[in-house]
């Protein structure tokens, strides 16, 4: 599944662009996540726990930064994890890219195109659910984005 | 499925203090329809199933200040067999009646339903249409809340852990009001519904709009009041044209899922096609 | 035995009693999963969740570790083991690769479910991501990944492997007719026409999940309880596969529940070998039905292109059709010479084409392996086909019974495929339909009437049936044709009594295993009728001219003039002497064992004209312009049928036929995603129920030319084909629109209203 979002963040391209190289610090950003500790070499370990009512899975699996390019200011990540009490697993990549809207006042867009895909019996369960889901997450994932960055330069 | 411990209880107060005992390893079971397929595909794993069905008081229907109360543990196919319900509201029956199937229905509770809190079934648009409260009980005693409001997400209402849903609330209906509840399945007669709508309406002695309600199943992350089309036509004096033109207003009152019964785009559409539908039915003299 | 005897016509219009039918409606019919063996573990797999990747490693250790575990087995243990059926090229167990998201990775045997569950989460198994293929044209294009760049080590069990323009085809056919050169052809016409036609996967919708319990005995002989309708079939896959001796291979599918041509494909009894191998125990496996639409083997997707040229009097002079299939990640499923769909030749089966180029491909892609459902592939065949057909009668300003009569085969004519047609039906049904239905009448808006005109061939195939006369003057016929609900032992009893001419319930049908009873083809294809009934005629009448010999003999009476009719042994010298069936047969029976093996194999007769049975369907729809729903006021199916023997169970056929033909019309679908099937329950992937079903009619169009017994033809697989072809054709007549992709969702139609008028949604 394919989910699209952008988000407007009132910081330069730059700063925007230094944080999310900063994979722990956005990785606090996402809904649900509860630790994020580097493996060296570009790579994670996290856990984050999603919830639709009374469904309950923690997804462990490790995310990598898999392309960055400073220039064009694109970079993707690839996570991969499962959740191994229901026995399910999501495999997704998240490509962010940032354009610069305006200098002054510093306004930048952050796009996120995600690919996922939900493997195993997790799927089982209605993935039209799970797409809206992710959605929302993504979703929300941009807004603490933006509200972190601005935090940041507020400091 | 993992195995568990079952727990029939003989009532609401039983039922609380294993809650309480055992937290978020308990599972509350009314009819058990949802619950068991979701246990099954391992997605709820409780290690306590606390079993309600010997609870006698959370079932019955009975009146409740001009209108009806049904305790939460009332399966479906009572509701729909009721008198008491046909007697306070025909259309609430025939709403009942398109749960489904008959197997699904004698097991199946209104409780069990409302808690599920699944934005595809019957029940909550026609029961939002007839201003319907839910009574949440707990250790502490019991709150009041509207169905307006109690659902929060897909499978998520305001219901907190160490509470449960004892029974539904209907007010009494003014005279000259009249209801209907559309169910539209494209593909087969026991599939969710596409889209549906749950719509009631009194026009006053000069043809105009003193109460209106519209709610849609199938539309949202949870069922919802359109309250955009609902304002448009308070207080007016309807017409066929007025109801399509209030019909439009749905569309950004929707948020649909794109799924197997249609796009979300579809049924935005279908949203707009069916509340202007059964609005004009009820205008036409309809509903019941 | 064709003409119809005195006999035969009583028995065939007595009231009919299914033999097996006490046994289903009390719950004492078998089913594999009703199985109980005693220590007994169970099975499940772990399946890849990837669409194309490398196993780089497979750790089993905590699986193993699981208390109830007996064994954890990987392509590593087994090696790497093929099974098919015709193409061996699906491993048991991957080794090295997986090439569709479901394929199974690991085995596990345990003492519980529950542990079995728990050990299959317990597998590591590391990945690499392999570029994938989803689309059946796409992976024809250059630089598309090869699924089976080394296909040399694959067994074929039908000769040489026809040749294929390219490794990621699973077959490949190309089928002329008339002028070779067939641009000259189409220059030369009045008009042509193209047109674009695609259908999705589809699940059989059966109710039993696949099953098997299989264990090995103390004298190595391995016993299978399958769901496999070809048992034979099944046995043999298996010895080939495993190495072990196919006589030391007893495979037992006695009852199945449902079929629908999901059963002919059976992928668990490979891996229990296995499990049994390694534990020593009876191994159970039941899959569950998130498992069955996931990796079961669905009805292919598919995309035609259709190209037909006419002459100025509308008859069609040249047709040219390339169908692409979307075969799956493996070609084992399917039972037919190259892997092919015979349905891809089928677009334009029923009209007399003088110049023809028809192509079917079939695509390796990084999806569920497909085989085979009701009417192979015939669902799309007839849509695509009978679509254009319409299109091209509409645009010739002809009606489309009357297009349809001026082009349809008749008797001496030959098919696109240059195939011959004993006494077509043609004419008979479409007449038919302008005589019995309301084609033509006056229509109220948004209201339509479609029409649609198809085939299905009458089964071919081997079977062999032995009669016995039992003591107390009973005749067994034990045969293997497993029951998958079609009535075939009540065949067997009628057909075998109308020949010995012996009350029925004398005939004790009784179902044997391969290690009892004799080959058999299985049941499917439209065959059992036919060729078991073929059979039972040869045993029957062997076996009443042996009893009618001993009769003879045992009762003094002279050779050579007994006769058994009427229940009774009479002698034919005018004398008047003769004996009750029960009495004599009782004193021939004391004597020792009488016995007559029937034998019939279609493929010996000549096939220059094979048999069919032709149809027509008139369907009459409303479609809701504002919600594209269609309703279906008005169906006439118009069938062409031979001799119909069990006449409660024929009609159940063709009704069948038309309730499983209109939800492949209206809303079946296996959605798929990056390879990945996301509709994984009923809930998602609906079957229509009884509340759905559209009035139907039937009207028979009937004569007893059959090459079954009697003159019988098929019935379980003819009209549910032409019913999404009907409705299709019937929505164009509505509003306007043509639907040119399956299912016919309201929403679809809803879409095409708007494009219609020029808006977007």
């Amino acid at each position: 599944m394919k989910l699209e979002h952008k988000a407007t963040i009132a910081a330069p391209i730059g700063q925007v662009w230094a944080f999310l190289m900063d994979v722990p610090a956005v990785a606090k950003c996402a809904p649900g996540v509860e630790s994020v500790e580097p493996l060296g070499d570009d790579k994670y370990r996290g856990t984050i726990k999603v919830s639709v009512g009374p469904i309950r899975l923690a997804f462990q699996g490790d995310v990598s930064i898999v392309e960055r390019d400073e220039v064009a200011h694109t970079a993707s990540m690839r996570a991969d994890a499962a959740d191994k009490r229901a026995g399910g697993a999501v495999k997704a990549v998240l490509t962010m890219s940032l354009s610069e809207v305006s200098t002054d006042p510093p306004v930048t867009e952050l796009r996120m195109e995600t690919d996922a895909q939900i493997m195993g019996r997790v799927g089982e369960f209605g993935q039209p659910i799970i797409r809206k889901k992710a959605d929302q997450m993504v979703g929300e994932f941009g807004q603490n984005l933006s509200k972190a960055i601005a935090a940041g330069i507020a400091k | 499925m993992r195995t568990f411990d079952y727990h029939a209880v003989g009532s609401a107060a039983e039922a609380l203090d294993l809650l309480a005992q055992y937290g978020e390893d308990a599972h509350l079971m009314a009819g058990g329809t949802s619950l068991m397929l979701m246990m099954e595909q391992g997605l709820i794993q409780p290690g306590h199933v606390v079993g309600l069905r010997s609870a006698n008081e959370l079932r019955g229907i009975g009146a409740s200040s001009g209108g009806i109360e049904i305790r939460a543990l009332t399966t479906h196919r009572e509701v729909e067999r009721s008198s008491h319900v046909r007697d306070y509201c025909p259309t609430l029956v025939e709403a009942f009646e398109r749960i489904a199937t008959i197997r699904i229905r004698n097991q199946a509770t209104i409780g069990g339903n409302l808690v599920h809190a699944d934005p595809a079934q019957d029940p909550p648009p026609i029961l939002l249409a007839l201003d319907a409260e839910v009574v949440i009980q707990s250790k502490i005693g019991e709150r009041t809340v509207p169905l307006d409001g109690f659902f929060r997400d897909y499978f998520e209402t305001v219901v907190e852990e160490g509470e449960l849903l004892a029974s539904v609330r209907l007010p009494a209906i003014v005279a000259g009001t009249k209801s209907t509840y559309v169910k539209f399945l494209p593909r087969t007669e026991d599939d969710y519904a596409t889209l549906s709508v749950g719509a009631a309406l009194r026009l006053g002695a000069d043809g105009s709009c003193e109460h209106v309600r519209v709610a849609l199943g199938s539309a949202a992350p949870t069922p919802i009041r359109a309250r955009k089309v609902e304002a448009a036509l308070q207080g007016q004096r309807l017409t066929g044209p007025m109801i399509d033109e209030a019909a439009e207003l749905v569309r950004d009152e929707v948020d649909p899922l794109d799924d197997v019964r249609g796009s979300a785009k579809y049924k935005r559409e279908m949203a707009r096609v069916w509340t202007g539908r059964a609005l004009r039915s009820l205008l036409d003299g309809g509903g019941k | 035995m064709s003409m119809l005897t005195e006999d035969a016509a009583r028995i065939f219009e007595a009231p009919e009693y299914r033999i097996e039918g006490p046994l289903k409606v009390s719950g004492r019919a078998r089913y594999t999963a009703d199985v109980k063996v005693p220590d007994a573990l169970i099975a499940k797999f772990l399946l890849s969740p990837l669409p194309h990747a490398h196993i780089v490693s497979i750790d089993t250790s905590a699986a193993k570790a699981v208390p109830g575990v007996k064994a954890v087995l990987t392509g590593a243990d087994i090696g790497l083991k093929l099974f098919g059926r015709v193409l061996y090229d699906w491993p048991v167990l991957a080794v090295d690769q997986v090439r569709f998201a479901g394929e199974r990775v690991a085995a596990v045997a345990a003492e519980t479910r529950e542990a079995a569950d728990d050990a299959i989460k317990l597998i590591q198994v590391e990945y690499e991501d392999l570029p994938s293929v989803f689309d059946a044209e796409e992976a024809l294009r250059d630089g598309a990944p090869l699924l089976h760049p080394d296909p040399s080590g694959y067994f074929y069990g039908m000769g040489k492997r026809g040749d294929r323009p390219n490794l990621n085809l699973q077959g490949y056919e190309l089928v002329k007719k008339g002028e070779e050169d067939i641009e000259r052809v189409f220059a030369s016409a009045h008009r042509v026409f193209e047109d674009e036609y695609s259908g999705p996967r589809q699940h059989q919708g059966y109710i039993e999940p696949h099953a098997c319990v299989l264990w090995i005995d103390g004298d190595d002989v391995v016993h299978v309880y399958s769901v496999a309708k070809a048992p034979f079939g099944l046995r043999t896959q298996l010895s080939r596969v495993t190495g072990h001796p196919s006589p030391k291979i007893v495979v037992d599918s006695m009852f199945i529940g449902g079929d629908f041509g999901g059963k002919g494909n059976v992928i668990d009894e490979f891996p229990c070998y296995y499990l049994a191998r390694a534990t020593g125990r009876p191994i159970r496996s039941i899959n569950t039905y998130a498992e069955e639409l996931a990796a079961g083997a669905p009805r292919h997707a598919v995309k035609f292109y259709l190209r037909t040229g006419v002459d100025r009097d509308g008859r069609i002079i040249a047709h040219q059709s390339r169908a692409y299939f979307n075969g799956g990640a493996y070609g084992a499923a399917k039972p037919m010479p190259n892997c092919l769909v015979p349905a891809g030749v089928g677009p334009l089966e029923v009209y007399n084409v003088p110049n023809t180029r028809i192509e079917t491909f079939v695509s390796y892609t990084n999806t569920v392996p497909c085989g085979h459902m009701r009417a192979p592939g015939s669902i799309y065949a007839g849509h695509a086909g009978e679509g254009h057909i319409d299109h091209i009668a509409r645009e010739l300003g002809m009606d489309p019974v009357e297009f349809r009569l001026l082009n349809c085969v008749r008797d001496g004519d030959r098919g696109p495929a240059n195939e011959g047609f004993h006494k077509p039906k043609a004419v008979e049904v479409l007449e038919a339909v302008k005589r019995e239905t309301s084609w033509g009448r006056p229509l109220l808006p948004n209201h339509g009437r479609g029409v649609v005109l198809r085939h299905r061939h009458v089964g071919t195939g081997k079977s062999e049936i032995v009669l016995r006369l039992l003591k107390g003057g009973k005749i067994e016929a034990l045969y293997a044709t497993p029951d998958q609900g079609s009535g075939s032992a009540t065949v067997v009893r009628r057909v075998a009594a109308a020949v010995l001419s012996v009350d029925p319930e004398r005939i004790e049908v009784r179902y044997g295993d391969t290690g009892e009873a004799r080959l058999d083809g299985g049941s499917g294809a439209s065959r059992v009728t036919h060729v078991v009934g073929q059979a039972t005629i040869a045993g029957a009448t062997s076996l009443k001219e042996q009893l009618q010999d001993l009769a003879a003999e045992v009762m003094g009476w002279p050779a050579g003039k007994v006769r058994l009719e009427g229940d009774r042994f009479v002698v034919a010298d005018g004398s008047g002497e003769g004996g009750d069936f029960a009495d004599v047969a009782g004193r021939i029976a004391a004597g020792g064992e009488v016995e007559a093996i029937g034998a019939y194999d279609s493929n010996t007769l000549s096939h220059d004209e094979a048999d069919f049975n032709f149809y027509a369907y008139m369907i009459e729809v409303e479609v809701d312009p504002d919600t594209g729903r269609v309703e279906i006021l008005d169906a006439v199916q118009v069938v062409d049928v031979g001799t119909i023997i069990n006449p409660v169970a024929h009609q159940g056929q063709l009704d069948g036929s038309f309730v499983f033909g209109f939800g492949n019309a209206m809303m079946e679908e296996l959605v798929e995603q990056d390879g990945l099937i996301t509709t994984l329950s009923l809930g998602e992937y609906k079957l229509p129920t009884q509340m759905d079903i559209p009035p139907l009619r039937t009207v028979l169009v009937q004569d007893p030319v059959g090459c079954g017994p009697f003159g019988a033809k098929a019935a379980g697989e003819i009209t549910n084909s032409g019913v999404a072809a009907a409705v299709a054709n019937a929505i164009t007549d509505a509003v306007g629109v043509r639907m040119k992709t399956l299912p016919l969702t309201a929403e679809r139609v809803f879409a095409s209203l708007q494009e219609q008028k020029g808006g977007v949604i």
